[in-house]
């Protein structure tokens, strides 16, 4: 047993379940009034939300937010959704290889970080396999995303168990808001190809619909090449309807559909001593999902909302083979009630139907499950004047770790117009996946005694997190901003391998050494997180984003996959800084540097060693000729020839510099 | 529990009113209101001395009746206020202030043409919108709006515009028309 000389390496994501941000109460009737008063100047230095049904502006809530608009999407010059989170604060975004991210909010980096949820317009980008996120088949027409939110920590989110560490909201663009057609070819030192084409037009006076598709073949990062490069390709069909019914009622209804091929560098799984895939490893992956939401408006300060949809992923991994039917259905409603109390409350039912046949080694027992979630939430905003206080829970029952409770409360006080000091504290939770509950590995010789399997554990219940989080928002000047946030972090129970008492297989009469996922891993994480935005000139925007984190980690048990060192898995500092400038003649030169700190250690590796820092910038020239017409030509990771951001030496790819034309135009 | 409600009984004692966050049609509803009092139409743009300011809405509706309830009962240098909504510029009868929904952004071309050498205030929040011709574009940046204002299709127009708009606005130069 001395020799447990084995290591499981599972390439997943993270995700969740779950749906809307906060909705928050408003004078409805007295703000267009109130509006009124105001001089133009004024008007103009009002923050507005685009969105009717998130009435909480950002200035004013309370909880870590940021947003990601389509300017700053076409700015930065991001071509995949990871790489236009990588300058939010309290985000840490890491390549590991051409199409494997880690996308992880306060701590627990790593391809298969599980503490966040992410959804794509209210669809939770889920696989109950590893509660992660594929970034790798999550592809848009990154011109029809309207804006990405991201709530740091917990609580942000309504439903869903996975918002541990956050939630990131994206929302593409009504389909009244792409109207016409619009096609851009894209080429590069790394993008062979990425050509996409919409259309969008109305149905009837009060209906309006999109169609696009997009093509992607994308070249392998490692120079050169190894003996799988982890060059991909992707086609992606989708739509978008929005309908008017009435003048209260919104119909929406939209679909997407994939195929494509994904290069690994490394088996996905892989257990030392045991024979894995050979050769060029390349992951077959398809899939699709439509959504229909229904919007109803009872009166001014009440309204309900249902919304079900149908998702479907197929992987075909060298490692194993994957199949998962999602249905989800959930409702919603709000309402104002007196002593200026805004109650919203909500119902959801979702079944996961997954498949999973282990190529190999990886095994999972039993192969297929169905797995249902009934999950509720209640939350009631207080106004209290200046303060606003908002008290809720959610509250599910899932099939992994049985009914799970997750209460917080928040409170933002509003200074003045221009001052936001907030506060909150919150529990919520991390459940089990199919993998720490149904996994079966042999991790020594299957044939030999005794043998050591890797296996599902029914008694490990949730990870737990108790969130304090405090924060301070001053617009200091009309042009300059300031956003801050500090978090204290205190986790219990997190997942550690350790070594079941062994028994003897009645069947082989092999003697049995469980390895099993248990909850002996305690921690805390300490954070702080700053957004300062300077707008010097209407045609020239700063911004300077800072994150710290520092986080210990404290292993009770064996601790077999070394989950402790995920503690240095985050950098501790990290600096963002961008500039848009606009230009005569319809220019546009964009920059935006980022310096990382170290990582300290590392899971993925075996010794936990980390990896150093690193600094990059990249650089966009745009050029809009016209209404129609627009031209970049982008600078990626330009100060090095290559970079390494994340993951152990055979399972990561150097990320090169690059450089990429870009043309668009509409009609 | 109990502390929690006895910090809620506290904070309601200190508190005082404030609002949330607006929508940006809500805003862009008041800014409409707004340029009717800081611009001047030529006197042949009104049949009567006392008829009516037209703001029009060209396209799917964002306002969602915002914009009526903000104009309601309103006078501006002794005109009523209205709100009319067209489907398309076709039927644009008297009109003075006109936002052109995003839902008409394939026709955009058109429809600045069509409305050359009128004497409407032309807005949206369509993308480049003053420097393709149109007088104010709303300009969403850091969650606030700001306004872009072409001069030379304003003065086409024969429109004129106060200082008090001008100043706080950014000018962008842009042809005329496209």
């Amino acid at each position: 047993m001395e020799s447990v000389a084995w290591i499981v390496w599972l390439v997943g994501a993270l995700a969740g379940l779950g749906v809307v941000s906060n909705a928050a109460a408003q004078e409805e009737a007295s703000t267009a009034a109130a509006l009124k008063q105001l001089s133009i100047e004024q008007l103009m230095d009002v923050e507005v939300t685009s969105v009717s049904k998130t009435r909480e502006s950002l200035m004013g809530a309370a909880a870590a937010v940021a947003t990601v608009t389509d300017e700053d999407i076409r700015r930065s010059g991001a071509t995949t959704v990871p790489e236009a989170l990588r300058f939010v604060p309290g985000l840490y975004v890491a390549q590991q290889t051409a199409d494997s991210w880690s996308v992880s909010s306060r701590g627990f980096s790593g391809v298969n970080s599980q503490e966040l949820l992410v959804l794509s317009d209210t669809r939770s980008i889920y696989t109950p396999l590893f509660s992660g996120v594929f970034w790798d088949v999550q592809d848009y027409l990154m011109e029809d995303i309207d804006r990405i939110e991201v709530i740091r920590g917990p609580g942000g989110a309504l439903w869903g168990s996975n918002a541990v560490n956050g939630v990131i909201n994206i929302n593409t663009k009504s389909a009244q808001d792409t109207q016409g057609g619009y096609v851009e070819a894209q080429t590069g030192t790394q993008e062979r190809v990425m050509a996409a084409a919409r259309y969008g037009g109305q149905i009837g006076d009060q209906g309006y619909y999109r169609i696009f598709g997009k093509f992607t073949d994308q070249d392998a990062e490692d120079d050169p090449p190894g003996a799988s490069p982890d060059d991909w390709s992707l086609g992606h069909l989708g739509f978008r309807s929005d309908w008017k019914l009435s003048p209260a009622d919104g119909l929406t209804a939209q679909g997407d559909f994939y195929d494509g091929k994904i290069g690994l560098v490394y088996p996905s799984v892989d257990i030392i001593g045991r024979p894995g895939p050979q050769g060029r490893l390349q992951t077959g992956v398809s899939g699709g999902n439509v959504l229909g939401r229904w919007q109803h408006e009872l009166d001014a300060t009440s309204d309900v909302q249902v919304r079900l949809y149908y998702d479907r992923t197929h992987r075909n991994d060298p490692s194993f083979l994957d199949d998962l039917d999602t249905v989800d259905l959930e409702a919603q409603h709000r309402f104002a009630l007196a002593y200026h109390q805004e109650i919203t409350w909500g119902l959801s039912y979702r079944s996961m139907n997954d498949r999973n046949e282990g190529k190999g080694v990886f095994n999972l027992m039993p192969p297929a499950s169905r797995d249902n979630l009934y999950s509720s939430f209640f939350q009631d905003q207080l106004s209290l004047g200046a303060v606003r206080v908002t008290v809720g829970t959610k509250l599910e029952h899932n099939d992994f770790s049985g009914f799970e409770v997750q209460p917080s409360i928040r409170a933002a006080w509003t200074i003045d117009p221009t001052r936001t000091l907030w506060a909150a504290i919150s529990r919520a939770v991390r459940v089990p996946t199919r993998l720490e509950r149904d996994v079966a590995i042999d991790v020594t010789d299957p044939a030999g005694n005794p043998v050591a399997v890797l296996m599902g554990n029914r008694g490990f219940h949730a990870e737990e997190l108790l969130a304090y989080e405090l924060g301070y928002r001053w617009q200091v000047a009309p042009s300059v901003s300031v956003d801050l946030a500090t978090f204290h972090n205190h986790y219990t129970g997190l997942a550690s391998l350790e070594i079941g008492t062994p028994f003897v297989d009645p069947n082989t009469g092999q003697t049995v050494i469980p390895i099993v996922n248990r909850n002996l891993t305690d921690g805390r994480a300490d954070g702080v997180e700053a957004l300062v935005t300077y707008v010097p000139r209407t045609f020239w925007r700063l911004s300077l984003t800072y994150s710290y984190i520092d986080m210990s980690l404290e292993a009770h048990g064996m601790d077999l996959n070394r989950g402790q060192f995920a503690q240095g898995s985050t950098p501790r500092n990290q600096v963002g800084v961008r500039s848009y400038l606009d230009l005569p003649l319809g220019f546009q030169l964009d920059v935006q540097f980022r310096a990382l700190s170290a990582l300290r250690s590392l899971p993925q590796i075996v010794t936990g060693e980390g990896l150093s820092g690193y600094q990059e910038l990249d650089v966009r020239l745009g050029w809009r000729l016209g209404r129609r017409t627009q031209l970049s030509l982008d600078g990626q990771n330009l100060l090095h020839n290559h970079h390494v951001e994340f993951g152990a030496p055979l399972q990561r790819s150097d990320i090169r510099r690059s450089v990429y034309g870009k043309v668009s135009w509409e009609f | 529990m109990g502390v929690l409600r006895a910090a809620a009984a506290a904070l309601l004692l200190l508190a005082a009113p404030v609002l949330a966050a607006p929508t940006t049609s809500e805003v862009e509803a008041v800014f409409l209101f707004n340029f009717s009092q800081f611009v001047d139409w030529p006197a042949q743009a009104f049949p009567q001395p006392d008829s009516p300011i037209v703001i029009g809405v060209l396209g799917s509706d964002p306002f969602d009746g915002t914009l009526d309830d903000v104009v309601r009962g309103e006078l501006v240098k002794g005109r009523p206020l209205v709100v009319r909504r067209f489907q398309h510029v076709e039927q644009l009868t008297d009109c003075h202030i006109l936002f052109i929904s995003r839902s008409e952004r394939p026709r955009l071309e058109p429809i600045v043409q069509m409305l050359k050498g009128r004497s409407i205030l032309t807005v949206s929040d369509l993308d480049e919108f003053a420097s393709q011709g149109g007088v104010i574009g709303f300009v969403l940046l850091d969650n606030k709006i700001r306004l872009r204002v072409n001069l030379q299709a304003a003065k086409d127009a024969g429109l004129t515009l106060s200082s008090k708009l001008l100043r706080p606005a950014q000018i962008v130069s842009g042809e005329a028309g496209p």
